[in-house]
Order: structure tokens, then C-alpha cells, then sequence
């Protein structure tokens, strides 16, 4: 009971978001929306938002959904792709 | 070696690396941006998808083309920003809204420029949303499937239950559409020797998915592969018929596919850049392969060419504002 009412206060918990040449680490809560995650990147990075798609095992993650709406969990692993053109 | 019935509880996408030895290759061989060639002697369906009737081989943005682009002229009016979106659509849960830009739908409508994931991704959405009930002017014979509703494509694609389409009938297939990324997360961003298994080991959980099966077990698996950043194919893996089939709209080589096919799980290495034909439209016949063989058309039953490459853009473009096909 009492874990329930923790939980349903705020989780915290640790993801990382990974490219090809690295991974950074976050911190965040459960309700945190991801585009405040994917601003932090895109300005750790020093590139402009809508640089990277953010996808969590084959879903693309969109900017409005929360953490815990797209069942993130401690340990999550987050990967940045950037834009793929062909003809 | 039949697929379990739950191919997810141990190695998902192993298994089609040990299919390989029974698995048959298809080349697309169309020089000249014809239909497409594929399978010798080893499409599955058996004649069932062909009895989709006369356009069957068409892709259906050439028909809604054809019947005019309402949306496309109002949005083309607006004359919004790039960045303004103009086609969202969930993914999972409700708030997951994927969207596309003014920005990214443009390149369907300027021939000439090539696609980008975000195009491409999108219009596989579109594919796997109504399970492939097509929803335009003549569907060629699904009532099953309620026609679909806009937008709601996430939804719909987690009713497709394994078992729904038996090979006899001329139900499209149950599908499963993945993002481009797929291919490059799993050779590495496109490295020939490279095998991830690892990174994409989780991406067929149905809790990843978003799907109430593993989507293994589903009768058409479709990849669209982005080739060194500068070329679109498209590969189909029919686990249960134990075939794989690739696209290529510039050709490619037999060796290579062999090799992309046998294991599904590699790079494909071949630069068809200087093929010498439209080499812009690679992305729209991609998304024109994976829309036709969702609706179960057999790759021999395809009937599009460059020429139609304008209309099926416009088509594509359409659809996507649309929320449907």
C-alpha cells in the first residue's frame, strides 16, 4: 500500500540517451513530458531541436507523451537518430 | 521449421536468421522502374492476393491522385512554415502523436528530392493503421475490416490476431510495419560485418510494439532500409512461408540480396546511385512496394513505373493529410 501511494507520487528514474558515438545519462521523473528530455539533449549537444528522433525500441517517441505513458523504466535506454534521406 | 506460436518468448529475430537456409531470395529487376520482379517460384500466396482484382497492382495513391487532392490544394494555400505540422497520428498510447512537418511532406511534392525517414515512417504508419483495409475508391474486397477512422491507426493495428488471415484467403495480410531505423540499428548505422542483435532484441516485445502479440508471429514483416543515407528499399519477411523478399527500385545485384536476404540482419552495400534513373523517387516506391503488399498484392501483380511517380507522390501526400490510405 504504502509503495502504491510512492509510486503515484513522482518515480524517479535514470534513462540514457545513446547515438552511435555515446550515451548520456537523465535523471527524470515518471510524469516528466520527453520534450523537456529531448530540449536538454539537443542543447547538450549543441543542435537545434528537431536534430534527433527519439525512439525507444522501434516506437518513436513523440514530444507531448510522458515518461511513464511510454512505460519507461529505470535503465531505459532511449536511441537519437538523426534524419535518414534516400532517393 | 515452423515459427513457434510465440516466437517472442526466446529469440525473436534469430529465427529468421536460421530460415535462411530455406528462404528464397527475390530481386527487384526493373531497369527501367517497371514493376518489380520477385520471388522465382516462391510467392507464397498462391494466386490469392493477385484476385485483388484490376488494380491490384497499383499502388492507391495513383487512384486518389486521380480522383484529386482536395487537402493537398488546401494545405498548398496556407502556405504554412516549415516546421508547422500537418499530419499527426498516435503510436501507442494517445499522447505518443507522431508528427510530420510542412517541412518533410514537401519533399513528396517537389519531384526531384528524395524522401527522409520522417516521410517514410509515416506513411508506414499508414500501412499497418486500418490493417491494410484500403479506403479508397474501390477496396478490392475487405468488409471485415471497419472502414478507417481518421487517425487511429495504433488502435486498429493492435487488433490484428494472428490467425486472422488464412493463406487461402484474399484477406491482406496481418502485418507488421518497422521503422527505418531498424536496419541501421541493427548492422550498426549500416556496417557490412556488423550483426546488433542486442539493440534490437527488445523492439518485438508487444510492450514495445504496442501490440497485443509479438508481432513475429504476424504473416508479412515489412523494413523499409535506408541505404547510406541516399537510397530506399524495402524488405518483406513472410516468417510462416519461410520466404524474404527485398526491393530495390534501381536493381541491385543478386549477390547482395542473397547475402541481405540470408541473413536479413546486414547492411545492404550497394550504391545504385549511378543506376541512371530517377534516383530521387527510391523512397515513393518503396512506401508504393510496402502499401501493395500490404494489401496483399503479389510482387508480380505490381503495375506502376516511373511514370507514375508524380501522381504517387502526390498521392502519398494526400493520404498522409488524409490520416488514411
Amino acid at each position: 500500500m504504502a509503495d502504491v501511494k510512492a509510486e503515484a507520487k513522482a518515480e524517479v528514474i535514470n534513462i540514457t540517451i545513446k547515438t552511435s558515438d555515446g550515451e548520456v545519462a537523465f535523471k527524470i521523473k515518471k510524469s516528466t513530458k520527453m520534450s523537456k528530455v529531448f530540449a536538454a539533449y539537443a542543447q547538450k549537444k549543441g543542435v537545434p531541436e528537431g536534430h534527433y528522433r527519439f525512439v525507444l525500441d522501434g516506437a518513436r517517441i513523440g514530444n507531448d507523451v510522458t515518461a511513464a505513458e511510454i512505460g519507461l523504466e529505470d535503465g531505459d535506454s532511449i536511441d537519437a537518430y538523426v534524419e535518414q534521406l534516400g532517393g | 521449421m515452423p515459427i513457434a506460436a510465440d516466437p517472442c518468448t526466446d529469440t525473436p529475430l534469430s529465427s529468421s536468421r536460421s530460415l535462411g537456409a530455406a528462404i528464397s531470395a527475390g530481386v527487384g529487376a526493373g531497369n527501367d522502374g517497371s514493376a518489380l520482379a520477385a520471388t522465382p517460384g516462391s510467392t507464397a500466396r498462391g494466386g490469392g492476393g493477385s484476385g485483388s482484382g484490376a488494380d491490384g497492382g497499383v499502388p492507391s495513391a495513383l487512384q486518389v491522385a486521380a480522383a484529386g487532392t482536395p487537402r493537398l490544394a488546401a494545405l498548398q494555400a496556407q502556405r504554412l512554415r516549415p516546421e508547422a505540422v500537418v499530419a499527426r497520428t498516435p503510436l501507442g498510447p494517445a499522447t505518443n502523436l507522431q508528427d510530420l512537418t510542412n517541412r518533410d511532406l514537401g519533399r513528396l511534392l517537389r519531384s526531384g528530392t528524395w524522401l527522409n525517414d520522417e516521410v517514410i515512417n509515416y506513411y508506414m504508419l499508414l500501412i499497418r493503421a486500418p490493417a491494410a483495409a484500403p479506403s479508397t475508391a474501390q477496396p478490392p474486397s475487405t468488409p471485415q475490416q471497419p472502414p478507417p477512422q481518421l487517425r487511429t491507426p495504433a488502435a486498429a493495428a493492435a487488433s490484428c490476431p494472428a490467425a486472422a488471415s488464412s493463406p487461402a484467403s484474399p484477406v491482406p495480410p496481418c502485418l507488421y510495419v518497422f521503422s527505418s531505423f531498424f536496419w541501421s540499428k541493427l548492422t550498426g548505422g549500416g556496417a557490412r560485418g556488423r550483426f546488433e542483435y542486442g539493440e534490437v532484441q527488445r523492439w518485438t516485445l508487444p510492450r514495445r510494439s504496442y501490440t497485443p502479440d509479438c508481432v513475429l508471429g504476424r504473416e508479412l514483416l515489412l523494413f523499409p532500409i535506408n541505404h547510406g543515407n541516399a537510397h530506399w528499399c524495402l524488405a518483406a519477411v513472410w516468417p510462416r512461408r519461410r520466404l524474404l523478399q527485398y526491393f530495390d527500385s534501381l536493381g541491385g545485384s543478386r549477390a547482395t540480396s542473397d547475402w541481405v536476404l540470408g541473413t536479413l540482419l546486414r547492411w545492404l552495400l550497394r550504391d545504385a546511385e549511378d543506376k541512371g534513373l530517377d534516383g530521387s523517387s527510391c523512397g515513393v516506391f518503396a512506401c508504393a512496394f510496402a502499401e501493395l503488399l500490404a494489401r496483399g498484392v503479389p510482387a508480380e501483380g505490381f503495375r506502376f513505373s516511373q511514370a507514375d511517380m508524380p501522381s504517387i507522390r502526390r498521392g502519398m501526400a494526400e493520404q498522409i493529410l488524409r490520416g488514411s490510405l
